[in-house]
Formats: structure tokens, sequence, C-alpha cells
């Protein structure tokens, strides 16, 4: 049996360090503490300065008229003036992004940067790059001229949603009047057949007029409104009924004579004939507006006459050879669709592009020679890469010759292309196999 | 779960506490010549290893981290694991003497090693919740069984070739470890791919 | 042994890291860079002479039975001291080691030299013994580091070597790399020192009972 003091002393011995030295080391931390503290917290402020190069230290803002501001994280204060750092979130693509900006004294941008983010890798987190980024520099509030990054649109106007948020805050701690960005201008002219082309045509009495490939004719006429200059834009479909309506330059009244360019009341149009014009409700408390808005869509279903409602029919043919006036529709093979003209012929044809099928319209004249090439708007192919083999400009250069060969292959387009010249070429050998028949 | 799975995978192969971490490398060095003792080696490992976060986790979430003491954590740590280690040494000695006789020989190499207060700090770190921090502790515990096995049977091979005389032992031992641990590197990217 | 000899001793002879083999994972972990080695060679030093004066001063005092768990308090206690004045000084630093610096309270070496030697001899001889074991081990971080860093980086210190001269070879930052090196730079010395390191580690591992703790008896070197 161990003695007392065989026992204890040990024990006695190790308490007693364990005691000595837990002491020494709660005198190290007293001392210590602060300068740790403050090594933290200019990390910190090192990485605030990044953004905003002029400033020293940080203090954070807690007013709540700044911290209350929805999708704003948080907010510091430069210490010497310079501005402020905020950070902000949005949702984008993937989920919330976080984004932190700097603003200087003036108001302006000094640098952004994207923080956490789930945006898809190589796309949408292409905000986060320079030359996305960069772009934020020396702006204010309204954040003109910022362009979306290509093929990452969500994210891109979460980025700017978070960014507009820190100006909120910048407003709410500075105590300034902020503007916000402006909302993107949306032409009527171009949402009343989405995806057609409008090809320029005069029509007596119209101040604009467009054929829109074959689903229709845009008429735009000018008349007084509750004030003089009130733009109407009208569409009418091949049926002669309204396809759309809208309201293009004008100065009526904002919130009152304007709202008569709204979807609410524009929407109520479509599908009308001329005789139901009148019937439409109109908008409270814009009559005078609206009463002329009314006038110019009567005076636009009056300028389309029916001969130019039959020629839309034919539109999809005199596209590719302008001047026929004949058209016999015949069976070929390997056509969707041809037809006979005075001219020569028109054959629809189809080859496997990028994205699946493309759809060509080719005129080819009575010499053989291809007087025309289109491609209907219905595909697939890649936007800005593969649809520069599909833009008139580049099919232009076919007109005139006799096969595909000899026009160059749009570069970074090339499966796009190759389609493009099979289809051309399919539309040729059906010229071949039918001529003089 | 999904966590978890990561955190399991990620700690076997990708972050391998030996091979990737250098964590544990005198009990690997040592004892991985023969199979038996480097697999008994391991589980006594992974068994210190998971009892230890069992016990210093809650100790430092509930008292050290509320009142302040953080910086008493290496301190708290280590008494914690080596007087821990000491009771289940005892414990089994008198309760468990098979279990004692298998593993037994090995826990005072393993008290003071890198790899078991190592991966008591890395749960802490890595701001895992207790139940991520067991899952991290086991999988630290496996990988290091992974390790101890693959090794021990180049180990056998290695030692049956030409070896240089300035070589002999711990250098050559030390290179083939290397190549296990660039093998193991093939693993990075695995964990991410598995659970897309 | 002479006080001279005490001090040289670590150096080479009984290098801790090269020829004892006695901390092996911060050698592997922290040699990416010359700097961090640099930093846990001065950080293991301090705590090593730090504990090697206290053990030795202590050694009457302390009853035998608790003397492995005394020293590990006063270890554990000397490194928080130095984990406490990194943080607060030199933060880059203390980020750079990262876990291996609370590690240092199981560095074989520490607790190694304090049963070897502190608590057998006088307080002057330990502290040398400390210093010269902290710069041995130092010492060995160096060679590990300059080759790591120069192969994986083409910098020495953060300083630009031989840019654009040698390839950098990352694979020499990462742990193959760092196993890699060790085995050589441990052959290398073995083979220049011929059996005169050998002979002293075996008369070494065996009566280290620090073997207990790194399973160096295990190693079949000794």
């Amino acid at each position: 049996m161990k003695t007392l003091k065989e026992l204890a002393m040990p024990t006695l011995v190790l308490t007693v360090i364990c005691v000595v030295v837990t002491a020494a080391l709660a005198l190290t931390y007293q001392f210590t503490a602060p300068y740790i503290a403050a090594a933290a917290a200019s990390a910190a402020d090192s990485a605030r300065i990044e953004l905003l190069p002029e400033a020293d230290s940080f203090t954070q803002i807690t007013d709540e008229n700044v911290t209350g501001i929805e999708g704003l994280v948080e907010a510091y204060q430069a210490n010497n003036g310079a501005g402020y750092v905020f950070t902000s979130k949005a949702k984008g693509y993937g989920g919330d992004l976080f984004v932190m900006t700097g603003i200087n004294s003036e108001g302006q941008v000094t640098k952004v940067k994207l923080m956490e983010n789930a945006e898809t890798p190589g796309l949408g987190s292409r905000v986060g790059e320079d030359e996305y980024t960069s772009q934020y520099v020396e702006k204010d509030s309204k954040l003109e001229g910022v362009e979306a990054v290509s093929g990452a649109t969500i994210s891109s106007v979460a980025f700017k949603d978070a960014v507009s948020i820190a100006f909120q805050a910048y407003g709410a701690a500075a105590g300034v009047e902020v503007e916000v960005p402006a909302e993107p201008e949306v032409d009527p002219r171009t949402e009343i057949f989405p995806g057609e082309e409008l090809t320029s045509i005069e029509i007596e009495g119209a101040d604009e007029a467009y054929q829109a490939g074959s689903s229709g004719i845009i008429i735009v006429v000018q008349v007084e409104g509750y004030h003089p200059g009130m733009q109407v834009i009208t569409g009418i479909g091949a049926d002669g009924k309204i396809a759309g309506v809208g309201m293009g330059e004008n100065e009526e009244t904002k919130g009152l004579g304007t709202k008569v360019g709204e979807p609410e009341f524009t929407d109520k149009f479509k599908g009308l004939g001329a005789d139901e014009v009148n019937g439409v409700s109109a908008v409270t408390n814009a009559t005078t507006s609206n009463d002329g808005f009314k006038r110019g869509v009567k005076k636009a279903l009056e300028l389309v006459t029916q001969e130019m409602l039959d020629a839309l029919a034919t539109a999809k043919y005199t596209q590719v050879q302008p001047g026929a006036a004949t058209f016999e529709p015949f069976e070929a093979e390997n056509a969707l669709e041809a037809v006979r003209t005075d001219l020569g012929i028109v054959v629809l044809t189809q080859a496997e592009g990028y994205g699946g099928q493309i759809t060509a319209v080719v005129g080819i004249g009575n010499d053989g020679a291809i007087t025309g090439v289109r491609f209907l708007s219905d595909h697939s192919e890649t936007k800005g890469i593969g649809t520069k083999a599909l833009d008139p400009e580049y099919l232009a250069k076919y007109v005139g010759k006799n096969s595909a060969d000899g026009v160059d292959t749009v570069s970074g387009a090339t499966v796009t292309t190759d389609a493009v010249k099979r289809a051309i070429t399919k539309a040729l050998a059906i010229y071949e196999a039918t001529k003089g028949a | 779960m999904k966590e978890m799975i990561v955190i399991l995978f990620s700690v076997i192969l990708v972050d391998n506490f030996v091979l990737s971490k250098f964590l544990g490398i005198c009990p690997f060095l040592g004892v991985s010549k023969k199979l038996d003792s480097a697999v008994g080696m391991s589980i006594a490992v992974t068994f210190v290893m998971v009892l230890a976060t069992a016990v210093t986790f809650p100790i430092y979430k509930e008292i050290l981290e509320p009142k302040e003491l953080g910086y008493l954590q290496t301190l708290v740590f280590i008494i914690v694991i080596a007087a821990l280690v000491q009771l289940v040494e005892i414990i089994l000695k008198k309760y468990m003497t098979p279990l004692y006789q298998a593993l037994g020989i090995y826990l005072p190499l393993i008290t003071t090693n890198c790899a078991v207060l190592g991966v008591a700090l890395l749960n802490i770190d890595a701001g895992y919740t207790f139940p991520e921090a067991m899952v991290n502790a086991l999988g630290a515990g496996l990988g290091f069984l992974l390790a101890m096995v693959i090794f021990s049977g180049v180990r056998s091979r290695v030692d049956a070739g030409d070896v240089p005389d300035a070589f002999q032992g711990i250098p050559i031992t030390l290179i083939a470890a290397s190549i296990v641990s660039l093998s193991f590197m093939g693993f990075s990217g695995v964990v991410e791919g598995l659970l897309k | 042994m002479s006080k001279l000899k005490t001090l040289t001793n670590g150096f080479i002879k009984e290098n801790p890291t090269l020829v004892l083999l006695l901390g092996t994972c911060p050698t592997l972990a922290v040699t990416t860079s010359v700097q961090n080695a640099v930093g846990m060679g001065a950080a293991a030093t301090f705590v090593l002479v730090g504990s090697n004066i206290l053990i030795s001063m202590l050694k009457k005092v302390i009853p035998d039975k608790v003397r492995i768990p005394s020293y590990v308090v006063i270890i554990a206690g000397l490194v928080t001291i130095v984990q406490l004045f990194l943080q607060a000084f030199f933060p880059p630093i203390y980020k750079a080691l990262g876990i291996f610096l609370p590690l240092i309270v199981v560095n074989c070496i520490i607790l190694g030299r304090a049963e070897m030697f502190a608590n057998k001899n006088s307080v002057v001889d330990s502290a040398l013994d400390g210093v010269g074991m902290g710069i041995g081990f130092t010492l060995a971080l160096l060679i590990m580091s300059t080759i790591r860093e120069i192969l994986g980086q083409g910098t020495w210190y953060g300083i630009g070597i031989v840019p654009g001269a040698i390839e950098s070879m990352a694979i020499f930052k990462l742990a193959p790399g760092g196993f890699f090196t060790y085995g050589v730079v441990v052959a290398a010395v073995a083979a220049l020192s011929k059996g005169r390191a050998t002979k002293a580690k075996a008369a070494h591992c065996g009566a280290c009972p620090s073997a207990g703790l790194c399973g160096g008896a295990e190693k079949g070197e000794c």
C-alpha cells in the first residue's frame, strides 16, 4: 500500500506545475490579446483597402437606415473620409452572389469585386473577371453603359443589382440622393413580330412602314395625343388583323398619358379588326392620349391594302428572288417546299447545323445562279457565333454564284457554315435535276 | 448527409493524413514494415482519434470558447489526450485483455503523436459541427489505415530489392512514400466528381 | 562532454532530424519555403531551450512518476506562449505554420531531449544542448526548404534565384516532393558521415525513452 506521501507528492507537484503554467499563459494572453486583435483588424481592413485604395482604416456602419437595406450585408466607412466599402448580395443564376463595392466620396465606384457565388464556372462566373468588373470603375449610381457578359445575362443582372444596392446604402450613409439605373428601352417595332427581320418599305401616308418577313406589316404614324408628336406603331398580320400595337416617341404626361403605351392597354388590341378598335376600353384619366392612339391604329389599318397582305404570302419567295411575280409549287425531293417562278425556282432545303436543323430559302435564277439566300428564324445556332453564318450580310456573298464553294467559311462557325453550304448545294441540285422540266 | 460523405472521402483519399497532411509520420515510418502490426497500429490510431475528438471537441466548444480561454487549447488538448489514453490503456488491460494484447502496445506510441493532436485541432479549425468532426476523425484514421496497408506492401518489395548503402532503411522508405503520396494525388477531383 | 561539444553535437553528428530522425512531421510540412522553415526552426528552438532550462531546473523537484506529464505541461505552456507571440507580432508566419505550430508540443525532439539530457544535466549544459539541437533542427529545415523552394518555385526566401534557368517543378512543393527530398537528404548525410552517424544513432535510440513516443524502437533502425 503506497504511503500517502508517495501518492500525494507527485500529484501535488503536477498540479502546481499545471497551475503555474496556466497562470503564465493567462498573463501572456492578457499581454498579447490587444496586439492579436489589432493584427486581425488590419487584415480585414486590407481586404477593404483593396477596394478603396485611398482609405486608411475602416469603421463599421451600424446605422439601421443603412444596414436595413434589402440585400445589404455589411457597410464600412473609411476613417479618413475616402469613401465607403459595401458588401451586398443579389440572386444570381445558382443562388445569392455577393459583391464588394468601393464607392468614393464623390459617389463613384472605385472598384468592385465578386465574392462568394454559385454561378456557372466559365459562364456566369465571368462576372468576376476583370473584363466585366472594370466597366464599373468611375461609374456613378446610374451605371450607364455597363454591358452584360454575353451568355450570362442573369449573373450580370444580379451583379449590377448588387452594385445598385451598394449605391442605395451609399445614399443612406452619405445622406445624398442616388439616381437609379435607367430601365433598358424596348422598341415596340421589334416586339410585335419577334424573330422576323424588318425590311423598310414605302407606303404612302405612313411615316414608317416595315415588312416583317412574311408575318406582317408594321405601320408607324404620328398623331396628336395630349401633346403632338405621338408615334403609334401598329403591326398587322397576314390575316388583316392587328398583331400588336405600341407607342414610340411621345411627349405624353408621364404616368398618365404614357400608360397608353403599357402592355395593360396595348395587349387589348391584339387580334382585333378595324371596326373593333373603338371598342377597346380606355385608360383612366388619359382620354385624349387614348383617342389619339386609337386614331393612329385605325389609320394604319386603312393604309394596309389587301394587295399588300397578299404580297406577304409570297414575301417568303420574293425576299430571295426579288421581282418574281408568278409562283407555281412543284414536288421536289430533298425540299420542304419548291415553287417555280417566272425568274427561276425557290426551294426550301434543310441541313443539320450545330444546334439542330436549319432551314434555307434559296432562290435560283433560270441561269443556275443563286438569286438570294436566307434562313428561317426557327433555328438553334449559337447566338453571336453560329448565327454569323446566317447573317444576311454573309449570305449575300452567295448571290450570283453557281455553287456554294468559293465563299469563305465564317471563322469560329465552321459547323454552321458547313450546314449553310450543304443546304445551298441541295437547292442547286434540285435546280440541276429539274431544269428544262 | 452529403457533406459527411464528402468529408469522409476527402480525408481518406484527397487530404490523406499521412500522405498529404504529413501527420503521423513517425508511426507510419516505424510500424509499417509488417502488415499485421500496420493494421493493429492503424486501428489503435483510429480509435484514439475518434475518442480524442469526442472528448476535446465538446471541451473546446462548451468550456474554452465561451469563456475566451481559446489560448489554453494546446495545453488542455494534449493533457486530455494523454490522460484519456492512459485511462483507456488501464481499462483495456483490466477488462478487455485480449484486445489489450492486440492493440495495447501501440497506445503509448500514439498518445502524443502529431496525428491525434492534429485531428483534434483540425476539427476545431475547420469549423465542423460535432457529427462532422467525428466523421472527419474516423476518416482520418481510415485514411491512415489505407496508407499503412498500402505502404507495408510497398516496403516488403523495397526491402527485398537491392538498395544502395546510403539509402538503406529510412531514406528508401521515404522515397517509396513519395511515390505512394504521388499516386494519392491522383484522387484530387474525385470527390467533387463523385457527388456531381 | 565539454561545453563546446554539447553545443555542436546537435549540428551534424546527432542532428535530430537528419540523423536521429526526430521531428519528421514538421520537417515535411513546413519546408515548402525557406521563410516558413526559419520561422518553425526559431519557434521550436525557443521552446526547446526553454523546456530544457526549466526541466533541468526542476529535475530534483519533479517526482519520477509524473515526470512525463509534467514535461508535457511545461512544453505545452511554452508552445502556447510562442503561439500567442507570433499571432500578435508576426501574423504571416503564424498563418503559414498553421497547425504545425501547436504540434511542436508533440515534436519528439523536445520531449526527447528533456528525457535524455535535461533531467540529467546542469542547467547550463541543458541550455547549450537545447541551442545546439535547435540549430541542428533549423539547419535541417533550411537544407530541405532550400532544395524545395528553389526547385519548386525558383526562389529562395522569396527572392528569385534562377528565373527561367530551371523550370520550376511544383511537385517539390507538394507532399511527394517533401518525402523525396527528405529521403535524399538523409541518405546524403548517411553517406557523408559514413557510419559515424549511424553508430551514434544506435546508441541513442535504444536508450531513448521517447522511442516509446515516436516509435523509434520499432523502426528497426536502432
